[in-house]
């Protein structure tokens, strides 16, 4: 399957059809011990001779929408993607919000078993907490690219053996939940101290689109620019609620945090209220009403006096 | 162009110590009464230079600190002034707290001779008052790697993992507890004096320990990369279009900045709420679109442009301006960066380009 | 700034504690069409509601941004009120449904994060309900009497016994630094 898409890929390259090939490849690394190691990271391909360099494996974790609303491959023709099941969501609510052209768009559905967790750069030897709900007891994924969506769906599963599941997302929330509310609070102090406001976060995500930011404005200047705790709050606070009802769960934010913030945390639980007061689920469909440009008469409005 | 901006770090003639673990714990137990120390300290995964009141909160383990040594002399956010009007008109406070002693423990070779260039640069055309102030009132104790981590490439850029440059005194694990202590500058000879019965005369086996280790470690270290070829292609290829293919992935993240010991780039910004405000000095990052954009103009609207001009400043700029390289071979960059992208990897790519042009014509220019 | 030891339960022991020390800053957002028109007309009835507000008008509920809240709370304020008209009754048709949605969610982002619940209130009042805005206006103040001073963004003091770890902790390597502009901030914050 996968030497089929190469093929394809490399005739598109080669007629014009498409310009250019983001997709997941490995690249050699030096290491201080003098030995060679493999990293998987995305990869940018114009030429039919590199295709042969694409690879589908557990450790492709990075969600290359992203670089679709990234102002430098806006140039670069046809774009040829390959995308995970999860990373498609991603792809809808940019639909949803006009970012991109669906015919600008070649789009290689990936049929995937779970990534790995990666965290500060490093892998952590087991399933992204993202994976656990997702996949079936046969270890599949349960979300599909169906061929609707996707230009090309490649069923061929990445090799080796089921890594051992992490802690699922919604159990940490849950423990998280329970804490009263000083210790939450002290909580994220202990965490966003931490934060250097490298914008790590904000740039991989691919929600994350805006040419000019909230947190980059000065006059009238909202969030403080300095990384002190207020600063930084408000960011964080900000940051979120800007996803709320458009945060798809890819888990970006957290993986490419320097300082191991757990991001994902407020995601996940903007994520569940999201759907549990309006029934919303983000990335569905391309073509429902964004969350917040719509109402409904019998919201719940119990907590207003 | 040469610049005859002198370092007035003192260096001495290099005494060579021993010392043992319990003795460097019972220094730091003393100092800790007169002023303030700081070490890697692990915590919440990650590890960071942090203020200690015990010897026993120090990370004594292998790993480089995630954060690197640069903050502890250019924090990232500080105040340079607060304002505030007043009916007699406006005062204007300076913080003016930099004054206290501080001793900074266990930081790698790497970060200490990071600061020697960013020494450099605080004390060019402008001396910063705030910099050199802690630079001044602080004695730093390195301490060498002698298990370089998988990403580190110090010895490709001609540094060694035994550096001894930006530390006053140099510890060297020789032997189970027992340290060998090179002792380099004025500061560090001050130390030493004042705990001179915790030192003993190193013995010539364990000096020569000390070189069998540095030879052992830099054998399987990356050999060092042309830097020299590197800067001569840099100065004639600002345009090449290889340039746009390096940068290729990059997200425009600060973190490889923000990561790095010598990255030095701030922005100001005055926060006030009412009647008073402050003026914050923060870091700031090339990689970012808004760090050049003016009202009317920006020189580098896209992402590869700003990744070229990380790279120029780390090897062309920065030699142009003090003849040294702005890289120590940390690794911070290449472990940590979202996209992986790889400082060595873009240097290897550039040594192709020098290899390309010398063999012949270019094959894969772009239309 | 200091806690007050034993809080008031009842507002009419609110208005003689005028001698103690802390009083709260509670910023109110009201819609110009119902709540602001509401606040007026318990204004020219004479009825009495505590003090503590500070009242902001904007077009319609609407217009508040979660900005403006989160805002309130960074430059001093102990508790936040936002005000507009009841469904239905919008003077620009739907802008308080939008509102709602925005505010439901805000409020339990915030209160995830760990904001004491006691601080932040929504209210519908009409133009016509000067005592019910008397009413709001007293319980929020209450609650935020309740909950005291706000200072989640000072710096955290962290004892050896806290389970919560020590953060990188940034106030320890410029020694004055956070506590100087903290002190400046709060000072130009709160009086």
């Amino acid at each position: 399957m996968m030497d089929d898409l190469k093929t394809r890929l490399k005739e598109m390259l080669t007629s014009g059809a498409i310009g250019m090939v983001i997709g997941y490849g490995q690249k050699e690394i030096y290491m201080a011990d003098g030995s060679r190691e493999y990293r998987t990271c995305p990869v940018f391909l114009s030429r039919d001779t590199e295709i042969d360099r694409l690879v589908w494996n557990r450790h492709c974790v990075q969600n290359l929408v992203t670089y679709l609303t990234k102002e430098e491959y806006k140039e670069s023709g046809k774009i040829a993607l390959m995308v995970k099941p999860c990373d498609l969501k991603a792809i809808h609510v940019l639909e949803q919000e006009k970012q991109i052209d669906r015919k600008r768009l070649f789009i290689i559905g990936l049929t995937c078993k779970g990534v790995m967790a990666e965290k500060m750069g490093i892998d952590e030897g087991h399933l992204a907490g993202k994976c656990i709900k997702c996949l079936d007891s046969s270890g599949k994924s349960s979300a599909v690219c169906t061929p609707d969506e996707a230009d090309i769906v490649i069923e061929t599963l990445p090799d080796g053996d089921m890594p051992p599941k992490g802690k699922d997302i919604s159990s940490d929330l849950e423990g998280f939940e329970k804490m009263p509310s000083e210790k939450r609070w002290a909580f994220w102090q202990n965490q966003f101290l931490k934060c250097l406001r490298c914008y790590a976060c904000r740039s991989a995500c691919p929600m994350c689109y805006c040419e000019q930011c909230i947190c980059d404005m000065s006059r009238p200047q909202w969030i403080d620019k300095s990384p002190h705790l207020k600063g930084n709050f408000l960011f964080h606070i900000v940051r979120a609620f800007h996803l709320t009802g458009r945060c798809v769960g890819c888990g970006e934010c957290e993986r490419v945090c320097p300082m191991g913030i757990p991001l994902m945390l407020i995601n996940q639980k903007m994520i569940d209220t999201v759907k549990d007061l309006y029934g919303y689920e983000s990335g569905k469909d391309p073509e429902q009403a964004p969350l917040l440009s719509q109402f409904k008469m019998d919201d719940d409005q119990s907590f207003i006096k | 162009m040469q610049t005859t901006i002198e370092t007035d770090i003192k260096q001495v003639e290099t005494m060579n110590k021993q010392i043992s673990k319990k003795a460097i714990d019972a220094i730091i137990s003393e100092l800790t009464e007169g002023c303030q120390i700081f070490a890697p300290v692990v915590q919440d995964g990650i590890k960071l230079y942090k203020q200690i009141e015990s010897p026993e909160q120090i990370n004594w383990g292998h790993g480089n600190c995630h954060r690197s040594l640069k903050e502890l002399f250019f924090p990232i956010t500080e105040p340079v002034f607060s304002f505030r009007q007043t009916r007699k008109g406006i005062q204007i406070e300076t913080p003016g707290n930099h004054n206290k002693k501080r001793v900074v423990i266990g930081a790698r070779p790497c970060d200490c001779n990071a600061l020697s260039i960013t020494d450099k640069v605080f004390k060019w055309d402008y001396e910063d008052e705030l910099y050199l102030s802690f630079r001044e009132n602080t004695l730093i104790i390195g301490v060498s790697c002698i298990q370089p981590e998988p990403f580190c490439f110090c010895t490709a850029l001609n540094l060694s993992p035994f550096d001894e440059t930006g530390s006053d005194i140099l510890l060297t694990e020789t032997g189970k507890g027992i340290y060998h202590a090179n002792i380099i500058t004025e500061k560090g000879v001050a130390l030493f004096e004042r705990f001179k019965e915790h030192f003993t005369e190193a013995s010539p086996d364990q000096s020569a320990r000390k070189d069998a280790m540095l030879k052992d470690i830099v054998s399987k270290m990356p050999a060092p990369f042309p830097m020299q070829d590197i800067k001569t292609w840099l100065d004639k290829n600002f345009d090449h279009p290889v340039w746009e293919e390096i940068a290729l992935g990059c997200i425009g993240c600060g973190t490889c900045t923000y990561l790095c010991p010598t990255c030095h780039c701030f922005d100001i910004t005055d926060e006030s709420r009412g009647y008073a405000g402050e003026r914050l000095r923060n870091w700031d990052s090339c990689a970012f679109g808004h760090f050049t954009q003016m009202p009317a103009h920006q020189p580098r609207p896209l992402q590869w442009q700003r990744f070229r001009q990380r790279v120029m400043h780390k090897f062309k700029y920065y030699i142009d301006r003090f003849s040294r390289l702005a890289c120590v071979g940390c690794g911070r960059c290449r472990s940590l960066c979202p996209a992986g992208k790889d400082t060595v990897e873009v240097i290897q790519t550039l040594q192709k380009q020098i290899d390309l042009a010398e063999t012949g014509p270019k094959t894969n220019k772009k239309g | 700034m200091k806690k007050i030891k034993d809080k008031p339960q009842e507002s009419e022991d609110l208005l003689l504690e005028k001698d103690r020390l802390w009083q709260p800053r509670i910023v109110a957002f009201l819609c110009n069409w119902c709540s602001y028109a509401g606040a007026d007309l318990a204004g020219t009835s004479r009825i009495k509601y505590n003090p503590q507000i500070r009242i902001i008008r904007v077009p319609c509920s609407g217009r508040v941004n979660p900005l403006f809240i989160l805002r309130a709370f960074i430059d001093g304020a102990d508790g936040v009120l936002v005000s507009g008209c009841h469904p239905g009754d919008c003077h620009y048709s739907t802008g308080n449904y939008f509102a709602r949605r925005k505010f439901a969610l805000l409020k339990r982002l915030i209160e995830f994060c760990g904001m004491d619940e006691r601080r932040i209130h929504f209210s519908w009042v009409s133009a016509a309900e000067g005592s019910k805005w008397s009413q709001v206006v007293n319980d929020v103040v209450n609650a935020v009497y309740q909950a005291g001073p706000f200072t989640g963004f000072d710096l955290p003091v962290f004892s050896k016994e806290t389970e919560i770890e020590t953060p990188a902790d940034l106030c320890k390597q410029g020694p004055e630094r956070f506590a100087y502009s903290i002190d400046l901030m709060s000072r130009t914050g709160k009086k």
